[in-house]
């Protein structure tokens, strides 16, 4: 028996998604796996760790998380404790850009900071920095990152975007 | 008979399947992993020829940056590697011959004396590169041809018999392609070809050195060179099609027969899986348990321990009450593969009508991704640099990354 899309294209018994559009064909809705923000790993929803690397990965549903935060030499710091995923760049309202973390205001073009300058993401207990592209780089313990590779961070570790530097804290 | 030093897993995407009375489609996840032991073994020295493009284009920042990068990695390698260095325009030059890398400062030197030149003839550039890892290659060593480009190639055809002859002789070419005119069809063909990783973008001159080094990163990761999954299935049951899902995302062209199925995996890394994702045609079955299929790896070195066998069993339900149990890890997979097909079918064929992409498959990609797609659907043509992103996002739908060194 074919099954159809919302589409009207038809597809094989058995198929999960339409081969011609890619939606979702009708069946029981199944909860996501749980990707793993250091090695990319997909696991069964709910693992506490990855199946290949190890990592802590994000509770599905509750317990408090640690208190994190990103410090600037000058001491302002940003609480990281509440985000799962935040950009740090430079905010650019003409290009309508509006990073997470925005360096805008503490010389971010002047020091050479990209619009969107890296990605910082929490899995579980566990944070990685990701370079997005950016044109001065981001160097953590000043080895510079290869774009788009997630790294893990520790609490002390230095990074560096173009001139901006910021201390990673954990609890 | 000695340890299993690798770990062979099956799973479908649902389970029991049910009885139809019709022919069905199944999606079943195989995986192989390094196990502990291997992890922790010692490394096959390094082969490695760099093969890097010198034409007109590569002039200014591109050949800078390269120098200083290739002198960065030859600081990684050590007297155990071995090391040649080969420059291309339309003519070729050997910069430093195939030898122990005992001598960074003269082979930086060989280096700094690159100068840019004229057109691209890359199939110049990868025979001498193969001429070079030939002198070393065989069991001892992981060979490996870096091959970097920033522009289209006279002679394709010509790679593409080279890059089959590399696969053949067990030396993988990993491309990387800096700026938005390489070829990315032909230097995905050629890593095909050869067994290596999917190219690597480098949109800015100043990521050369990060790619670089992510190459020497990947080579000294390897614990098994050359595994092999023979798979072998009952009457009944047809691989309809095969993809790679990790560590990256590619479909499998050759090698799938009616009842079998063989996929030359290259390396196994100590940290990294290979899986493949095999669609497959089970015709109409009785309720009951069933092995469906056998899987069987090896590896090109004869590797001890690396001949294992692992079965794959199902069970096939009549019971309407009996609830499949679903697996979302199969099922993210299945998702993915069937997005990347749909986003390839409308970047290979520009006259196609506008691809009807469902919602759901612009939300799998990052908002550069989204952006192309847009395109895509409103029937527009993309850029240069669009298709690039757009090729090396879909590739990386399902792909894994290295856990970095902390």
């Amino acid at each position: 028996m074919a099954i159809r899309c919302r589409n009207g294209h038809e597809n094989m018994d058995g198929a999960f998604f339409c081969e011609q559009c890619g939606e979702a064909l009708d069946g029981d809705t199944v909860q996501a796996a749980s990707v793993c923000a250091v090695c990319g790993q997909p696991n069964a929803p709910g693992a506490e760790a990855c199946a290949n690397c190890g990592v802590a990965l994000a509770p599905s549903s509750g317990g408090a998380a640690r208190a994190s935060r990103l410090v600037l030499a000058n001491g302002v710091s940003f609480d990281l404790s509440e985000l799962e995923s935040v950009v740090i760049g430079r905010s650019d309202p003409a290009a309508e850009v509006f990073p997470e973390i925005d360096l805008a205001p503490y010389g971010g073009e002047k020091e050479g900071v990209s619009r969107q300058h890296a990605r910082l993401q929490r899995s579980g207990e566990r944070f990685t920095i990701e370079d997005l592209h950016s044109v001065n780089h981001t160097y953590l313990n000043k080895q510079q990152l290869k774009a788009e590779t997630p790294t893990p961070l520790k609490n002390g570790d230095e990074l560096r975007l173009g001139r901006i530097i910021l201390r990673f804290e954990t609890d | 008979m000695s340890l299993p030093l690798i770990a062979i897993t099956s799973q479908l995407a649902r389970e029991p399947l049910p009885v139809t009375g019709e022919q069905q489609v199944a999606f079943l996840l195989v995986e192989a992993r390094a196990s502990e032991a291997l992890a922790a073994g010692v490394r096959l020295p390094l082969n490695l020829a760099l093969v890097l493009d010198r034409s007109g284009s590569m002039r200014g920042p591109r050949l800078q940056h390269l120098k200083a990068a290739i002198k960065q990695m030859i600081d990684h390698l050590t007297s155990d590697d071995i090391l040649s260095i080969i420059a291309y325009d339309d003519t070729v030059q050997l910069v430093a011959p195939a030898a122990p890398v005992t001598d960074p400062e003269t082979l930086g030197a060989a280096v700094d004396l690159i100068e840019h030149g004229g057109g691209t003839a890359m199939a110049l550039g990868m025979s001498l590169g193969l001429a070079e890892l030939r002198q070393h290659a065989g069991p001892n060593y992981l060979s490996r041809m870096i091959l970097i480009s920033d522009g289209a190639t006279e002679g394709a055809d010509q790679c593409l018999t080279l890059a089959e002859e590399a696969g053949a002789e067990g030396i993988s070419i990993m491309p990387i392609g800096i700026g938005a005119e390489w070829d990315d069809i032909l230097l995905e063909q050629i890593s095909a070809l050869s067994g290596g990783d999917p190219p690597d973008y480098v949109r800015v001159p100043a990521d050369i050195s990060a790619s670089l080094m992510h190459q020497v990163q990947a080579a000294r990761a390897v614990v098994v060179p050359g595994l092999t999954l023979d798979m072998r299935f009952v009457a009944g049951v047809t691989p309809r099609r095969v993809t790679r899902v990790a560590p990256f995302l590619r479909p499998v062209d050759g090698g799938v027969e009616e009842r079998a199925v063989t996929v030359r995996l290259g390396h196994l890394e100590h940290d990294l899986p290979q899986a493949l994702l095999l669609e497959l045609l089970i015709e109409p079955k009785r309720g009951g348990t069933f092995r469906i299929a056998q899987i069987e790896s090896s590896s090109s070195g004869g590797l001890e321990g690396t001949l294992v066998r692992a079965d794959v069993v199902v069970t096939f339900s009549a019971s309407a009450s009996k609830r499949p149990q679903m697996r979302p890890v199969v099922l993210h997979y299945v998702e993915r593969v069937n997005a990347a097909r749909i986003i390839n079918r409308a970047l290979d064929d520009p006259q196609a009508e506008p691809t009807a992409i469902a919602p759901a498959i612009a939300n799998l990609f990052d908002a550069e991704g989204r952006e192309q797609i847009e395109i895509l659907r409103a029937g527009h043509p993309l850029s240069p640099e669009g298709r690039k992103v757009l090729r090396a996002r879909t590739r990386a739908l399902t792909s894994m990354r290295r856990k970095a060194a902390e």
